[in-house]
């Protein structure tokens, strides 16, 4: 890129050597220390060189001499493209100009990602920054990310930490939100094992407790499993916290609906399109009415500023506002499409409420009244119930 | 020439020098695609699949598939290309 760009500027001449012995010039151009390149052999009589502009006439001197034509094929760069620019003043002064604003421009800010971000919202970040200095528009220079990161953790304690990395006219901030403590497990509380949901219990693994039903047994939610009061040699009953895993058949029905009609957008001829010019953080409208006209639209933001590449950002842009007008019609749906995605969304259902869980059969009844169409999902499945709960002597069996 | 060229090889010898810097062609061949000739006197011919450069007392015929000539001095010369061969004549 470099050598393309000093090879413009010092201008370049393409040469043409036909004779004898073409090779004869190439020689005498390293014996006058002339820089030559490209040298291609076009034919056995015939050579091409290039050669730098200022050179040119050295190696057209060998013209005619020793049988030997040269001929200028083309001249680039150089003389040629100063008498271009004379004739373009005001092109070049416009190019030297933006070439300023652009390197001017990118000790600003003009765009500010934001990354890592899950609970908080990306607009909360924005405000929290902008108190901290970081914004459209902020001199980059005098943002320290140190300073940055300990005042947004005070702003914002959900933040565990937080980076701020610039790199001309754009920063990327990288947040890593800060993760809730567990709940901590006491050991010397004593616990029941109660069932979390009823069904047919199949399999127990008691590690410490004591069983209150046998495999096989009938269970319904809240019933105590495995009890925290246990018996000792020495007579006296003990309180423990209990832990098992109880695997238990379980049953459910769940139902989801969908209305058979449903409105749907139908784009009109109708659009109108706004155009905003944006100035760093001015904007001018060049158009009179800010309010829509369309009681239903759909509407479409573009924004853009001036840039080379990501590095360098102009505070120079457009925004194009682009809303199209739209009807609502009710329309009858897609019937089995529709009942295969409510099948699908029940299955999800399911899983996220059996957990570990294993699905053993499912069975799908589709119905429909007037408006409605059902989706009811009968399976039975194989999951852990076992849930603790603070032991009560109440629940206690034996 | 070759007298002298071979004077200079003997001189070489003589005094323990390396022979390319009493004169005598200098050949760096990296991999098959580049040939730096160092003390050369000059192209003799130059085509695609040859080039023959004069290096005093005999000529160095670089034989190959589109050679071209990537820098010359006075001195030196930089042959790319996919080289086949190089003999001396």
């Amino acid at each position: 890129m470099m050598k393309k760009l000093y090879r413009l500027l010092r201008g370049t001449a393409r040469l043409e050597i036909s004779g004898a012995e073409p090779e004869q010039v190439l020689n005498r151009c390293a014996e006058n220390d002339v820089e030559f390149w490209d040298a291609v052999p076009c034919d056995e009589f015939t050579l091409r060189i290039t050669v730098w502009a200022s050179d040119k006439q050295r190696v057209i001197a060998h013209d005619g001499k020793n049988g030997i034509d040269i001929s200028l094929l083309s001249e680039n760069g150089g003389r040629v493209l100063r008498a271009a620019a004379k004739s373009r003043l005001w092109l070049l002064v416009f190019m030297a100009a933006n070439l300023v604003l652009l390197s001017v421009s990118s000790l600003f800010l003009w765009s500010i990602e934001i990354e890592g971000t899950e609970k908080i919202s990306d607009a909360a970040v924005l405000r929290a920054l902008e108190e901290c200095g970081v914004y459209y528009g902020a001199f980059w220079p005098e943002i320290s990310s140190d300073a940055v990161k300990n005042e947004m953790a005070e702003l914002l304690p959900e933040i565990a930490w937080i980076t701020v990395n610039v790199r001309s006219s754009g920063a990327h901030i990288l947040v890593r939100e800060r993760v809730p403590k567990p709940e901590i497990f006491n050991e010397k509380t004593p616990r029941d094992i109660v069932a979390s949901k009823s069904g047919v219990v199949r399999n127990m693994t008691v590690l410490r407790g004591r069983e209150t039903v046998a495999e096989g047994s009938v269970v319904c939610a809240g019933d105590v499993i495995v009890s925290g009061m246990i018996s000792s040699e020495t007579g006296q009953a003990r309180e423990v916290h209990s832990s098992a895993r109880i695997i238990a058949d379980t049953w459910y029905e769940i139902s989801a609906q969908s209305p058979l009609y449903e409105l749907k957008k139908c784009g009109t001829a109708a659009s109108d399109t706004k155009i905003s010019l944006l100035i760093g953080k001015m904007r001018i409208n060049f158009f009179s009415d800010s309010r829509n006209e369309y009681a239903s639209c759909d509407k479409i933001n573009k924004l853009k500023y001036i840039s080379l590449g990501k590095t360098f950002v102009l505070p120079v842009g457009y925004a194009i506002q682009s809303t199209t007008q739209t009807e609502t019609r009710l329309e009858p749906i897609d019937e089995i499409e529709t009942a295969e995605r409510l099948k699908q969304s029940l299955r999800a259902e399911l899983r996220d409420r059996i957990g570990d869980g294993q699905i053993v059969s499912e069975k799908f009844t589709v119905s429909k009244t007037d408006s409605v169409l059902t989706v009811t999902m009968r399976a039975q499945c194989s999951e852990n119930i076992a849930k603790e709960q603070p032991y009560d002597r109440t629940n206690d069996r034996g | 020439m070759k007298v002298k060229h071979d004077r200079a090889e003997l001189l070489a010898d003589k005094l323990e020098l390396p022979a390319d810097a009493l004169g005598s062609v200098k050949l760096s061949l990296f991999g098959r695609c580049r040939l730096l000739a160092e003390n050369h006197r000059g192209i003799v011919s130059y085509t695609d699949a040859a080039v023959v450069l004069d290096c005093g007392a005999s000529k160095l015929n670089v034989r190959g598939d589109s050679l071209r000539i990537k820098a010359m001095s006075g001195k030196d010369i930089l042959i790319c290309g996919r080289i086949v061969a190089l003999e001396f004549e």
